[in-house]
């Protein structure tokens, strides 16, 4: 029997990009797939599954995220660090290349790569304390400023996150070449520490973050040692993100991880306090480092 | 058994502790090579005092003090192990370099031309040594198949004269008694052991067909080389000779680094070729012709299957040993021509990508990028990290440069494992600073009566600091603090002696640093960025 080129069209929309077509086709073949099974229609399955891939292509800019730490999702209108954006993070006092270090921990777990570029003197233990996967994290050496350009073109694509330590100047004809190939190749270029002369490139960020109000615990007058930090981080951004929002992060926590902070505990402080005392110290902490005693 | 099937009587030249003497270490002088916090060779007088291979860096200087430490070079030792190849190429030109320190050739016609098996090997035993200086120990076995002519060379006899000769057809019943994790593929051993075969005699008596079965092709390989037959069947054919990449150099390339370039897009070349007609490379001869015509030939063989990354590599070492020789062995002239043929290659196995893990498309997306962004900046500008533990901040990371390591065969490494978590007395808790200075600015730490701050006899602060000024700028308020920790580092070596006391200080801007005072000035070592 000559199978009989039935093609779904009709079902479909003309305009199929939105998800909701995408769910009337599944619904199409999933009803009707008993049927095509026993005929083995496969004309049928084939026109059916090719409607189906013109629609399974399409997807909305909220769904193309670099994955972050769950902690880390607050930050971002769509839950993670949209693919192709420009990210800008600096501090008032310490804290941006934390953040930087955070905002590749999920991505280099999951087997994508990270690249720190022009950051001299970044530590990458703090990056496994984090939970950056340090198998899938390269470091380069800050490029002459001629170079800037080409180093940070050639990474991008081959890494899903790009964190550059703020380059001294750059063209913003280099900036903007750089922000098309980042969006066609979908990788996210963080920028650390940018200074006033880097404005522009800020102005230009999809995503500006700062970190602010920043809060140590676990030191006393004399005594204790570093334990757990809270950061405020001021988001602002364009489009989606256009909305300033507020959002509080240990960076680390009391157990060494990155935790988001619910807005309700911010003058629980002294709870806080409590609960990072009451941590028992390291062990190899006791005997090798003696806590001063008060000069009263 | 067939005469096909039968393995090649082959000899292998093995020179003891290759890297120390790479690194040209006296037999008599303690030192160890070190390779990711492990010892991977160690001199005669290193070993007396218990180092061993893979052990820890810790406990190997806890074993043997007085050692001194020197880092892994393969190019060195690469370069430094063509002297003996070119001493060995008197016997035979067609040599294989298994490693630096290991090479194989097959003695049918010079064993016939030098008298036989016993006395080649005692020539090659004398003219290893009248090239080394009588500088290393070297030994060597005579077999059937170079894993078992290996095997010999490792035999108490050939540690005694010099040289272990299995006779023809004998090497089954010189492998039989062997135990089975000589084999060195520890997932299938740990199997075997537990089901009762522990010699490789055991594993020979089971039926091939049984053992691909359930162990597939590496069990093949592995009962292949416990009968003492030939690692790879038969089969392995020669290449259609339209597998070679050659690359002619216009001008004349006399400088490694410019030669290493040309070679590392050609071993793409090749590896690519080769894979889109299924084909893995086990051996490669490297062939380079100078100016002044002459024809300089290597082979250089890999256990696996030599990946694009690998084999850029050991022609770099190649090179290097070439360009870099003694004047009297050195080519004449610069390089006008580079090639690569694949000498015996096998069906690719497959080398599968990762799909929950290992190697990904990713990591290649990767490993491409930096091999252009050490083309731009140099080979060394590009590094990727490593644990090597300390106590002080930086040290815990090692950070090596790209150019020495090959991401394809990178063994991971987790933060997880008990390597990094040995106890280093001293170490400031975690978090870790994210940023250590690398030169670390200068500091001012007064107390309330803007006296500086310093640390008593007895290891006490002077007074509580009130005030930081870092680089001789704007003075901050001390919010929080804690210290001296006091660290005695090195004590026993006045050239490396360091005392300091540190302190960690957050000052009312929130701001968090490492202090350190040592020799009455203060420092700021890491900042908590």
């Amino acid at each position: 029997m000559e199978p009989e080129p039935r093609q779904p069209r009709r079902r479909t929309a003309p305009c199929v990009t939105t998800s909701g077509a995408a769910r009337r086709v599944r619904r199409v073949v999933a009803r009707d797939l008993p049927n095509i099974e026993r005929m083995f229609d496969t004309g049928y399955v084939d026109g059916a599954l090719a409607s189906l891939t013109l629609v399974e292509p399409v997807t909305l800019a909220r769904d193309q995220v670099v994955p972050t730490l769950d902690a880390l999702g607050g930050l971002f209108p769509d839950g993670g660090l949209a693919r192709g954006s420009l990210v800008d993070v600096r501090s008032r006092a310490g804290g941006a290349r934390s953040l930087a270090l955070a905002l590749s921990a999920a991505v280099t777990q999951q087997g994508g790569w990270a690249v720190h570029i022009g950051l001299p003197g970044l530590d990458l233990a703090t990056g496994a304390e984090l939970g950056v996967a340090l198998e899938r994290t390269a470091l380069v050496d800050r490029p002459a400023p001629e170079h800037w350009a080409t180093v940070v073109a050639a990474v991008i694509g081959a890494f899903e996150v790009v964190v550059v330590g703020a380059p001294p100047r750059l063209r913003p004809t280099d900036l903007r070449r750089l922000q098309a190939r980042a969006r066609e190749r979908g990788s996210v270029l963080v920028v650390v520490g940018g200074t006033r002369r880097t404005e522009a490139l800020r102005h230009e960020a999809d995503l500006r973050l700062l970190v602010d109000g920043c809060r140590w615990h676990g030191l006393g007058h004399g005594h204790g040692y570093l334990q757990a930090r809270s950061i405020e981080v001021a988001v602002e951004g364009r489009r989606r993100a256009a909305r300033p929002r507020q959002v509080t992060l240990w960076l680390p926590g009391s157990d060494g991880r990155v935790q988001a902070v619910v807005h309700d505990d911010r003058h629980a402080g002294s709870d806080i306090d409590a609960l990072v005392d009451a941590r028992p110290l390291p062990h190899h902490t006791d005997a090798d480092i003696v806590p001063f005693p008060s000069t009263g | 058994m067939s005469d096909a099937d039968r393995a090649v009587r082959t000899m292998v030249v093995w020179c003891l502790d290759w890297p120390t003497v790479a690194a040209g270490i006296d037999p008599d002088q303690a030192a160890m090579v070190m390779e990711a916090n492990r010892v991977v060779a160690a001199s005669p007088e290193a070993r007396r005092h218990g180092v061993q291979r893979g052990l820890r860096r810790r406990e190997a200087q806890r074993r043997c003090p007085q050692a001194e430490l020197l880092d892994r070079d393969e190019a060195r030792e690469a370069r430094v192990f063509e002297t003996v190849v070119a001493a060995l190429e008197e016997f035979t030109p067609r040599i294989e370099i298994t490693r630096p320190g290991r090479c194989a050739f097959a003695t049918r016609g010079p064993s016939r031309y030098f008298g036989g098996d016993e006395s080649l090997a005692d020539q090659v035993v004398a003219r290893v040594h009248e090239a080394l200086d009588q500088q290393a120990a070297c030994r060597v076995g005579v077999a059937d198949g170079p894993f078992a002519a290996g095997l010999a060379a490792r035999t108490p006899q050939a540690a005694d004269t010099g040289r272990c000769v299995v006779a023809p057809g004998t090497t089954p019943a010189f492998l039989a008694p062997l135990p089975i994790t000589t084999l060195e593929m520890p997932e299938l051993t740990d199997v075997w052991l537990r089901l009762g075969l522990r010699r490789l005699g055991d594993l020979a008596e089971v039926p091939a067909a049984d053992v691909l079965g359930r162990f597939g092709s590496p069990g093949e390989v592995a009962h292949r080389l416990a009968r003492g037959l030939d690692e790879q069947p038969p089969e392995a054919r020669t290449p259609p000779p339209d597998l070679e990449v050659s690359a002619e150099l216009d001008p004349p390339v006399d400088r490694v680094d410019q030669a290493a370039f040309v070679a590392r897009t050609m071993a793409e070349q090749l590896h690519q070729r080769l894979e889109h007609d299924g084909l893995a490379c086990i051996r490669v001869a490297i062939e380079a012709e100078t100016e002044h015509g002459e024809h300089l030939v290597r082979l250089w063989r890999h256990e696996g299957a030599l990946t694009a990354g690998a084999m850029a590599d050991r022609v770099r070492w190649q090179l290097d040993g070439w360009l870099n020789a003694a004047p009297a062995v050195r080519p004449s002239g610069p390089l006008i021509r580079l090639a690569l043929v694949p000498d015996q290659v096998v069906p690719a196995t497959g080398r599968q990508l990762g799909f929950w893990g290992g190697e990904s498309a990713a990591d290649e997306r990767a490993a491409r990028a930096l091999a252009r962004v050490q083309g731009l900046l140099g080979p060394d500008a590009v590094q990727v990290p490593e644990w090597r533990g300390g106590r002080n901040a930086g040290d815990r990371i090692e950070l090596v440069s790209l150019a020495s390591v090959d991401l394809a065969e990178r063994s991971l490494f987790s933060p997880a494992d008990d390597n990094h978590q040995a106890p280093w007395p001293g170490q400031v808790p975690p978090p870790t600073p994210v940023l250590v200075h690398p030169q670390p600015p200068t500091a001012e730490l007064v107390d309330e009566h803007d006296q500086p701050v310093t640390v008593t006899g007895r290891g006490l602060a002077s007074a509580a600091p009130r005030r930081l000024s870092v680089d001789d700028g704007p003075w901050h308020d001390v919010d929080t603090w804690a210290g001296p920790w006091l660290i005695d580092e090195r004590w026993w070596d006045p050239g490396r002696h360091r005392r300091r006391a540190r302190f960690q200080v957050v000052t009312t801007d929130g701001a968090a640093r490492l202090l350190s005072l040592e020799a009455g000035s203060w420092t700021v070592e890491a900042s908590y960025d």
